[in-house]
């Protein structure tokens, strides 16, 4: 499953909405709640842990892109 | 994992709690990080020197654990506080029956950490530390966490607003900047009216011949009673305390003498604040209000309104004219200093009924109270109406 899919599902908007440049400073959908959800779901669908830190940097898709890279994740 | 839901805690961890801490004075580090924090947001002169005597102090007046520092936390980035969330201690009484409880209080997330998830995890961690939790929580996203938390959402807190000086209210207050631009009811529709025709005088004479004839159809004078604004809280505000809470067997702040001499008097807050003490025959206490008098510089969205807060009344159930009497005297004493208008707060039907009897008009609630209890506090009611809540409770007066 694509991040973007993961992104859509949890934030609740179109996935055609949803491209590396998708922040949370753009989507008023994506706030403090659904972005601990967005974590959760992405730790259970790859398989990965995302530490504090690399959640706290998660602020758009390209980032997230990124974390779950380093974390051996794939797509 | 368990997803987050608005309903429910999340009934698993991961391992977004690292990075909270919750503040310890004997750590210099956690004063250096609050006291950079408040700098940031609150207070440009805050040293870690000045935040460890201000917690010191704190912790003296702690009702929950006197001595023990008041539970805060942070969640720290390299060291720098990104996000905070601060308690005030409190006892409550519900049913008759007292514990302790905190006011959560000053959740803040710095603006470049919103929408991630540092706010949830300070959040997480007080609540986990506090057995039982109060919040008064006005932005919508905040109480989507609250909720998220286990935080029951009692509703917002109706708020009321006595117009003294109807004239200048109607011509200068600004609807949408006070948050009330689409809602309806007679002060919003008067002030719209007034402001679109001009015609703030007329329409605030109006409105004072209107609200004079509501009070003389609906007061409930009693001669026998003495109210007097004071200097300081009623010694003998013990007794007062006792027969409001046993008739009421409800759920409120324990608002004894000790609580209105720390909440309202202590360490100069005597300034802020006007006490009035309504007293019968005997000389026994009745009643007593507290009242936070206008800023000298007041909040701009005012545009040099000046309000006061009802902060405080405090009566009987079997002696609801003593706080009608209480009432009319706030109202005199704010009249004699130039006040505008006296707003106030109220979720329990005795207080709503006494204000609405002195054509406090009601206006939409902006704070909701949220309540929490833990493994070792009462069952909480979840009925807004058996909770004696005021404007004065979690600080919420700070506001005008």
């Amino acid at each position: 499953m694509k991040p973007e899919t993961v992104v859509s599902r949890v934030v609740g908007v179109p996935e055609d909405a949803v491209h590396d440049g998708t922040s949370n400073e753009e989507l008023s959908e994506w706030d403090s709640l659904a972005h601990v959800n967005l974590v959760l779901e992405l730790e259970q669908v790859y398989g990965v842990s995302i530490s504090t830190a690399q959640a706290v940097k998660m602020k758009d898709v390209a980032t997230i892109k990124d974390v779950l890279r380093s974390a051996g994740a794939e797509w | 994992m368990t997803r987050v839901t608005e309903s429910g805690p999340a009934s698993e961890r991961s391992d977004l709690q690292e990075g909270v801490v919750r503040v310890d004075s004997g750590h210099r580090e956690h004063l250096e990080a609050l006291a950079s924090f408040y700098r940031k947001v609150w207070d440009e002169s805050a040293t870690a020197d000045s935040v460890a005597r201000s917690r010191a102090r704190e912790a003296q007046l702690n009702p929950a654990a006197p001595g023990e520092e008041v539970p805060t936390f942070l969640f720290l980035l390299e060291g720098e506080a990104v996000a905070h969330l601060s308690t005030i201690p409190v006892r409550i009484s519900v049913g008759g029956k007292t514990s302790v409880a905190h006011w959560l209080k000053g959740l803040w997330v710095l603006p470049e950490y919103r929408n991630g998830p540092v706010g949830f995890a300070v959040l997480r961690e007080a609540l986990e530390q506090v057995d039982t939790g109060l919040a008064l929580v006005g932005d919508p996203a905040a109480r989507r966490l609250f909720t998220a938390l286990g935080c029951e959402d009692l509703g917002p807190i109706p708020n009321y607003v006595s117009v003294l000086n109807p004239a200048r209210v109607l011509r200068r207050v600004s609807l949408d900047s006070l948050g009330f631009g689409g809602t309806s009811g007679l002060l919003p529709t008067l002030v719209r009216f007034s402001q679109s025709t001009a015609v703030a005088g007329v329409s605030g004479l109006m409105y004072r011949v209107a609200s004079g004839g509501w009070r003389a159809l609906r007061g409930m004078e009693n001669d026998t009673l003495t109210v007097s604004p004071e200097e300081g809280t009623p010694a003998d505000a013990d007794q007062l305390w006792s027969r409001t809470d046993g008739a009421r067997q409800g759920a409120s702040l324990v608002r004894d003498a000790r609580y209105l001499e720390r909440r309202y008097v202590a360490d100069g807050r005597g300034e802020a604040y006007q006490v009035f003490h309504a007293r019968g025959p005997d000389d026994r206490l009745e009643a007593c209000a507290v009242v936070r008098r206008p800023r000298a510089q007041g909040d701009p969205r005012l545009r040099g309104i000046r309000v006061a807060t009802l902060s405080e009344v405090l009566c009987p159930s079997d002696r609801p004219e003593s706080g009608y009497e209480v009432l009319k005297a706030v109202e005199r004493w704010a009249r004699g200093r130039d006040v505008d208008a006296i707003v106030a707060s109220a979720t329990h039907p005795e207080l709503r009924s006494l204000l609405r009897r002195r054509a406090f008009l009601p206006l939409p609630g902006n704070l909701h109270l949220l309540v929490r209890g833990g493994p070792e506090g009462p069952d909480l009611p979840n009925d807004l109406g058996r909770w004696w809540v005021t404007r004065g409770d979690s600080n919420a007066d700070k506001v005008f």
